[in-house]
């Protein structure tokens, strides 16, 4: 069976200066979520690590979760891509959320179909951000689980869901 | 000449380009490349392969972006092609510029030789022989540059001749100029 990156490279509407490719429905398969979220994951553990590396006031903080989480949104946000995260918010039983209020990835686009388009289309761009946040939190011996949602474009909201109670 | 391209690259690179954190687009560009490695399973000659594919995709786009910063027009020779290549492409997507030498006699082949390359930092290949005798690790550089070239019509052969990550004194790509490809007007318009 040839793969899922062989089948995309075959979709003959992918010429340059087209965004076609967005549209094909593969896009969406698990096959390449997981990808794009290892890419992001694999970021994550070498980011936190250099991070820490630079700044070892910083490590010397990351004793409770949300301090970690706090990391995320400053130090590691700010490292990649410019800016804080605009909001952190949590149940205090190990979920999170963070909001970044324009993600850089995604704000500049805009397709010619409208918003729910444009959402639709930006989605997979998320999952990379999401294996980053991971791995980051993997790096600090936290196993988690990050799922991102556009609520208002280009605000994103990620949440974060850890075992541990804090 | 030199100084004016210098000059607009520069001021090109200042204010006319976006920029990224580099880590973090050294250390994606290093996922993918691990990620390819696994998916092939350290078949390196297929993971070259499809680095370059995936840079010729990128290539083929990238020169719209390019010719869009630049206003440049048409390279009237194959040695103003390469400066263009070096001082402006390289230097406003990069921030390197790398040198331009070991010309043929003929005028249709130079190298590239990156004195830094972004795409490198920070990476160590395998110890295992395998991988440094076999992979090209910044092969998405051949593709873009393929693929770039391809669209103002230039066919050129690209290759990675040297690396210092394989424990080379340099990294060095070799551009070929194959033939000039003919404007085709599709059917229709005049």
């Amino acid at each position: 069976d040839p793969s899922v990156n062989e089948l995309l490279f075959q979709n003959k509407d992918d010429l340059p200066g087209t965004v076609k490719i967005l549209e094909d429905e593969l896009i969406r398969s698990e096959d390449v979520h997981f990808r794009i979220e290892s890419y992001g994951f694999s970021l994550g553990l070498r980011i936190s690590e250099l991070l820490l590396s630079q700044e070892q006031q910083t490590a010397h903080k990351l004793v409770e979760l949300l301090d970690v989480m706090k990391f995320v949104c400053r130090d590691v946000w700010k490292n990649l891509y410019g800016k804080q995260m605009d909001n952190l918010r949590t149940n205090h039983r190990g979920t999170f959320v963070l909001v970044d209020n324009s993600l850089k990835l995604i704000s500049r686009m805009s397709s010619s179909k409208g918003m729910t388009d444009t959402i639709g289309k930006a989605q997979p761009y998320l999952w990379f951000p999401c294996g980053i946040i991971k791995g980051i939190l993997a790096s600090l011996g936290i196993p988690a689980s990050v799922t991102a949602e556009i609520t208002q474009f280009p605000s994103v909201s990620f949440s974060i869901q850890t075992s541990i109670e804090s | 000449m030199s100084k004016t391209i210098k000059a607009t690259a520069d001021d090109i690179w200042k204010n006319k380009v976006e920029k990224i954190n580099s880590e973090l687009f050294t250390l994606t560009y290093g996922s993918v490349v691990a990620q390819l490695c696994r998916d092939f399973h350290n078949d390196y000659v297929q993971v070259n392969a499809q680095l370059e594919r995936m840079g010729f995709n990128i290539g083929i786009r990238l020169i719209e972006d390019f010719l869009a910063r630049t206003g440049l027009g048409r390279c009237q020779s194959f040695k103003e092609t390469a400066e263009v290549v070096s001082k402006i492409g390289f230097k406003i997507f990069l921030n390197v510029v790398p040198l331009v030498t070991n010309w043929s006699g003929d005028g249709k082949q130079f190298s590239l030789v990156l004195e830094e390359n972004p795409l490198a930092e920070f990476v160590e290949l395998p110890q295992d022989d395998k991988a440094s005798r076999a992979l090209w690790y910044s092969n998405v550089l051949v593709g873009v540059l393929k693929g770039a070239l391809q669209m103002v019509q230039l066919e050129v052969d690209v290759a990675f001749v040297k690396d210092v990550l394989r424990g080379d004194d340099a990294t060095e790509i070799r551009l070929k100029l194959i033939k000039v490809l003919r404007d085709e007007v599709p059917a229709g318009e005049d």
